[in-house]
């Protein structure tokens, strides 16, 4: 598990230093797992209960006459076996897309230190980075949503987003993500930066950051 | 197999029998086949879209043999417990009960430390940390390999890379150092709270700016 070694400093591109390689880590899907589990368990448990008690004697339940004689007669090009089909195929997608992705998308693996891998998450860069941003003079808005490959900031107030970018670069630099992100500052709203006054502040919008 | 393994290989198995079972029925009642000049095998289920879902060969072929229902109450019977059992191993907690520990100078002793006095430990080592305001620790793996789990809530402002550095010479190096363990890995998450209630009331004249 040690990946130490990480992969060497090689060439390191224009902006920031080069990514290094870690282990990614997997979502145990312990969440899907149980609801996928659960239906099953009622679906294949019901119909075992009903041939049990066919086979010994008794009449066969509504649902699973009904099921039998839906499936007896409706042909493939009806429109509720197609839907269902469809249903049926897209599920099983979603499934499959559960079980090979990797998932844990909230969280941003950091350089190795020794043996400890850790990660921090997308909403906790965000909030270093406005924290930031706070500091600087002529921010009064700002929005700051992190990607898993960039951060996108919109800025309001007469700051300089040149110089803005360079100093929340530096506080990017400084979390020392194992895959470094992109940084785009851009000004939100023109109209605001002509005309800055204290009153001249929208209410922040929200949204999701991770 | 760990607990992940399973859930992704069993939810990967109902996946693929779920999409290849509608797959086929959309491809028959949409009569992709013909539409496509493609001509499938004699064996192949569900080709024309005027077919019932199940035939009534299908479902009278085996119905009158003896060993039918058996066969279909014991798979049924099988899957069942299968899958009783899947669910039961969500529900359990992950992680070993006790830590095997070496004891090199006596061979004949096993040693073995209880998990919850081990996280304790790492604890209230890691909850003294700089900027760290909340720590949750489990161990993971299982009890010959153990692996720690440490989630951090770090101050506002804080230094991440500082924290995880923190924790790698501090409670973690210090946990497998007095257990004796060759290694003991860990997993640190580190989460941030958004803001500092202060600095809000201090530069009230702004807007405040948020994650969003």
């Amino acid at each position: 598990m040690s990946s130490r070694e990480g992969a060497a400093e090689e060439a390191p591109g224009p902006p920031g230093p080069a990514p290094v390689k870690v282990r990614r880590p997997r979502a145990p899907r312990t969440t899907a797992a149980t609801v996928v589990a659960t239906v099953l368990l009622v679906v294949a448990g019901g119909l075992l209960y009903d041939v049990i008690a066919v086979r010994t004697g008794h009449q066969a339940r509504q649902w699973r006459a009904d099921l039998a004689d839906e499936l007896a007669t409706r042909h493939l090009d009806d429109p509720a076996v197609l839907i269902g089909a469809g249903v049926g195929a897209v599920l099983g997608g979603w499934l499959l897309w559960l079980a090979l992705a990797p998932g844990l998308r909230r969280w941003l693996p950091l350089r190795p230190h020794g043996d400890t891998a850790a990660a921090i998450d997308r909403a906790g860069v965000a909030a270093l980075l406005t924290d930031r941003a706070a500091e600087l003079p002529g921010v009064e808005h700002l929005r700051v949503r992190v990607g898993r490959r960039r951060v996108r900031i919109a800025l309001a107030g007469p700051a300089d987003p040149a110089s803005v970018q360079r100093r929340l670069r530096e506080e990017l630099a400084a979390v020392t993500l194992a895959r470094p992100l992109r940084l785009d500052v851009r000004m939100a709203g023109r109209r605001r930066r002509a005309g800055p006054s204290p009153e001249d502040t929208a209410a922040p919008v929200g949204g999701g950051a991770g | 197999m760990s607990r992940g393994t399973v859930n992704r290989l069993l939810l990967g198995v109902v996946g693929l029998a779920l999409l290849a079972a509608g797959v086929l029925v959309l491809a028959g009642g949409l009569d992709l086949y013909g539409r496509l000049g493609v001509d499938p095998p004699s064996w192949w289920p569900l080709t024309s879209p005027d077919q019932p879902v199940v035939s009534g060969r299908s479902r009278t072929r085996w119905v009158a043999e003896s060993w039918w229902w058996p066969v279909v109450i014991a798979g049924l019977a099988v899957v069942v417990a299968g899958i009783a059992w899947w669910l039961l191993a969500q529900l359990r907690r992950t992680g070993p009960t006790t830590v095997v520990l070496p004891t090199p100078e006596t061979p004949g002793l096993r040693l073995r430390l209880r998990t919850k006095a081990l996280e304790e430990a790492v604890e209230s080592d890691a909850v003294v940390l700089p900027e760290v305001e909340r720590v949750g620790v489990r161990l993971v793996r299982d009890r010959r390999h153990p692996r720690l789990r440490a989630a951090v809530r770090m101050t506002p402002g804080g230094d991440p890379a500082a924290l995880a550095e923190h924790f790698e010479t501090g409670p973690r190096s210090g946990a497998r150092a007095s257990l004796g363990l060759p290694e003991l890995p860990a997993d640190l998450r580190i989460r941030v709270v958004a803001s500092r209630p202060e600095v809000t009331r201090r530069r009230h004249r702004h807007k405040r700016p948020r994650v969003a």
